[in-house]
């Protein structure tokens, strides 16, 4: 059981989208990955609505989060996510710049399935990225009703 | 009740009191004066009576000798009227009689004689033929006979021989002698008995003497002059002045009323000085309590009395209490002050709260807005090294190399800002630490930092302290690795961690190495933030550790110091206030 499995990246930074692609491209990852630009536009994805309304049902079997972002920030997008029947059960984890302590625990309290602090060093960035990638995309069993999308 | 009226009704009762006494003393008194007066009323009334018989005693001889006398007997007889002018109109002057009336045994006047200028009494108003009836049973009469000039005194009996001693015989004849009780005879009755008198005629008894008569002491009686029939013909009015009981009555008087003026003067005298001593003390107090006013005792206070005691002891309570109400003034001024400074104190804690807030929220802004972008710098110089390595030159790349390593730097100084930020508003955890093993565990830490050094550890006996042991942790691990840093250069690096105590309740830790030292001019500059006394290529670091080390140490009461010498060591002083075991 090998197929890819897609991913949702919810990052409003230009540059942070690049980077995370360009960690994901190193580890072939990318063409998997979905991006949206911000917190309203995620949960239209996930909703399928607004410019996302035609979109086949399932869900991406990860969710990358940013939680600073335009908007609807991460932390509301991952409450929605735990409140909707449909969706709960889509591991998300959360991508961020911030250390700080109140938004970790928030994020739990709020059930994510994982908390990582971006690091500054690139490398250490790739690293991160490529690992969080192939855990949950490539090892890890999504839950039922999430699509997969080949190249 | 008030003292003052207690006061008036004990003088009003004492008055009273004296009052009854003296009555009772004057009613025994009248009493004494009374009996006196009917002792002396019955002696002198017999005494009267007495001197009133004894004058009435000639006119009773006369009527007594004249009519047991032979010559009488012969007289009714002859009607001699010589021998009656020798015999009879002589005895009237020698027996004080005014008038002699001889009848015969039929009623006939035989004579009758008078020395009276009025001659009216010449018939004497017995009718003739009484005279047997009249004398049936005695042998004299005596009455009285009211006539024109006067009462007329009379006694008759009847005649008889003077064989006859116990007048056994029948009457011979009739003689009657009378006495006018004119107002020469009563003067002279008066004069004996001293008395004053006066005829009431009438036959009723006349009212009584009155009582005002007898408190003046003159005793006041009647005596009944019976008339023909046996009834009173007058009466005697007798009054005699008693100058004795008139003295005792006016003594008396006088006593009393001296000793009513006494008890007065006694009364009003006691009043007085109830007044001054009690009444007016106690109604100064009263009004100076009521009034709160000690100035009404100012005079009572000097006094040597219990009330001037009493004035001293209220005067100083008065003063005690206005001492009282200017210290509760004065408190709640105080009081006042405190809560204004309270209030300004908690209006400056909120905004410094606020203050707070914000720093929070622009940590959070630095730690989030500012790292990405170096992290951005760094993975796309990480990426263009990669893509462009085989067209660039060594200068150029070092360029890029130059790029990543100042954005890492970047990143810690800002993760360094941001710990040195979360030191000041994080709240500390107070608990019991143990000194000797938290410095064990981060010599422990450092271990692998020091893989290639030569250390010489001398641990000395380190105390417990209250504190947060996480920041207590960074203070140790800053000092230590800055020890083990600054000593790089010694082949044998000396480090001595130890306590001193030099004031009660706190503890004085300190870390000795024999490093680099400093210049003792930049002392303070040590534990400024990001100040540095070594260039990077020298000795790495951001110059946060120490201004790290101050603010936890600041945080927990205590104080930071340090002393040193270039190129010969230093040391690092920190205070800290000791663990109280009392305080578990």
């Amino acid at each position: 059981m090998n197929a890819l499995k897609s991913i949702l990246l919810v990052e409003d930074n230009t540059e942070d989208v690049e980077l995370t692609l360009a960690a994901l491209e190193q580890h072939k990852l990318a063409n998997q990955v979905v991006v949206t630009r911000d917190g309203a536009e995620a949960l239209e994805y996930l909703f399928r609505r607004g410019k996302y309304a035609g979109l086949p049902e399932g869900n991406p079997a990860l969710v990358l989060l940013d939680i600073k972002m335009p908007k609807v920030d991460g932390l509301q997008v991952l409450r929605n996510i735990r409140e909707d029947d449909k969706l709960k059960m889509i591991p998300v984890v959360i991508l961020t710049s911030s250390g700080e302590e109140r938004d970790m625990v928030e994020s739990y309290r709020l059930g994510v399935n994982a908390y990582v602090v971006k690091p500054v060093r690139f490398n250490a960035f790739i690293d991160a990225v490529k690992e969080l990638g192939v855990f949950w995309a490539i090892l890890n069993e999504p839950p039922p009703g999430s699509i997969s999308r080949r190249c | 009740m008030k003292i003052r009226t207690k006061l008036a009704l004990l003088v009003v009762s004492l008055s009273a009191v004296f009052l009854a006494v003296l009555l009772v003393w004057r009613h025994s008194e009248k009493n004494r004066a009374e009996l006196l007066l009917r002792d002396r009323e019955r002696e002198k009334s017999g005494f009267f009576d007495k001197i009133v018989a004894l004058r009435g005693a000639s006119l009773q001889m006369l009527a007594y000798d004249y009519t047991f006398w032979d010559e009488m007997v012969r007289f009714v007889s002859t009607g001699d009227r010589t021998w009656a002018v020798q015999n009879i109109d002589a005895s009237l002057s020698t027996y004080r009689a005014n008038a002699s009336w001889v009848y015969d045994t039929s009623g006939r006047l035989v004579y009758f004689t008078t020395d009276l200028p009025d001659t009216s009494a010449r018939q004497m108003p017995l009718p003739p033929g009484v005279f047997r009836t009249f004398f049936a049973r005695e042998h004299f009469a005596h009455f009285f006979l009211p006539v024109p000039a006067g009462l007329l005194e009379i006694r008759g009996a009847t005649i008889h021989p003077s064989s006859d001693e116990a007048r056994k015989t029948p009457a011979r004849g009739y003689f009657f002698a009378g006495r006018l009780w004119g107002l020469d005879y009563l003067e002279e009755l008066a004069r004996l008995t001293e008395s004053r008198l006066r005829i009431r005629p009438g036959s009723a008894a006349p009212q009584g003497a009155d009582n005002a008569a007898r408190e003046a002491g003159v005793i006041a009686f009647f005596r009944p002059l019976a008339g023909r029939n046996g009834r009173p013909a007058a009466h005697l009015e007798v009054e005699i002045a008693l100058p004795i009981v008139q003295e005792i009555n006016r003594l008396s008087k006088q006593e009393f009323g001296l000793l009513i003026l006494f008890g007065s003067v006694m009364l009003a005298v006691l009043s007085i000085f109830l007044m001054h001593w009690v009444s007016v003390p106690l109604g100064q107090l009263s009004v100076s309590l009521n009034e709160e006013n000690p100035a009404i005792l100012s005079r009572l206070q000097n006094h040597r009395s219990e009330f001037g005691d009493l004035a001293g002891l209220i005067v100083r309570f008065f003063e005690q209490k206005l001492e009282l109400v200017n210290e509760i003034g004065e408190r709640r001024k105080a009081e006042e002050h405190v809560r204004t400074l309270n209030e300004a104190l908690q209006l400056h804690a909120t905004q410094v709260e606020e203050a707070n807030k914000e720093l929070e929220s622009f940590s959070y802004s630095v730690s989030h807005d500012l790292r990405a972008p170096l992290r951005h710098i760094d993975g796309f110089s990480e990426l263009l090294q990669k893509d462009a390595a085989a067209v660039l030159d060594g200068k150029n790349l070092r360029y890029l190399k130059n790029i990543s390593s100042s954005a890492k730097k970047m990143g810690c100084l800002i993760d360094d800002i941001l710990t040195f930020s979360r030191m000041g508003r994080n709240e500390m955890l107070k608990t019991k630490v143990n000194m000797t093993h938290m410095v064990n565990e981060v010599i422990q830490e450092l271990r692998e930092e020091m893989a290639t050094r030569h250390i010489d550890w001398q641990i000395g006996a380190l105390p417990e302290v209250e504190g947060d042991p996480s920041m207590l942790r960074l203070v140790w691990v800053n000092l230590l690795s800055n020890a083990v840093k600054y000593t790089r250069p010694r082949e044998r690096a000396q480090i001595e961690i130890g306590c001193t105590q030099e004031n009660p309740g706190e503890v004085v830790l300190f870390v000795r190495d024999n490093g680099v030292g400093f210049d003792m001019q930049y002392v303070e500059k040590l534990f400024g933030v990001f100040r540095r006394l070594h260039r990077d290529e020298e000795f790495e670091g951001t110059g946060i550790g120490l201004a790290n080390v101050r603010r936890i140490i600041s945080r927990h009461g205590g104080r930071t110091w340090a002393e040193g010498k270039l190129d010969s060591g230093a040391v690092f002083y920190f205070s800290l206030p000791q663990w109280k075991r009392v305080a578990v």
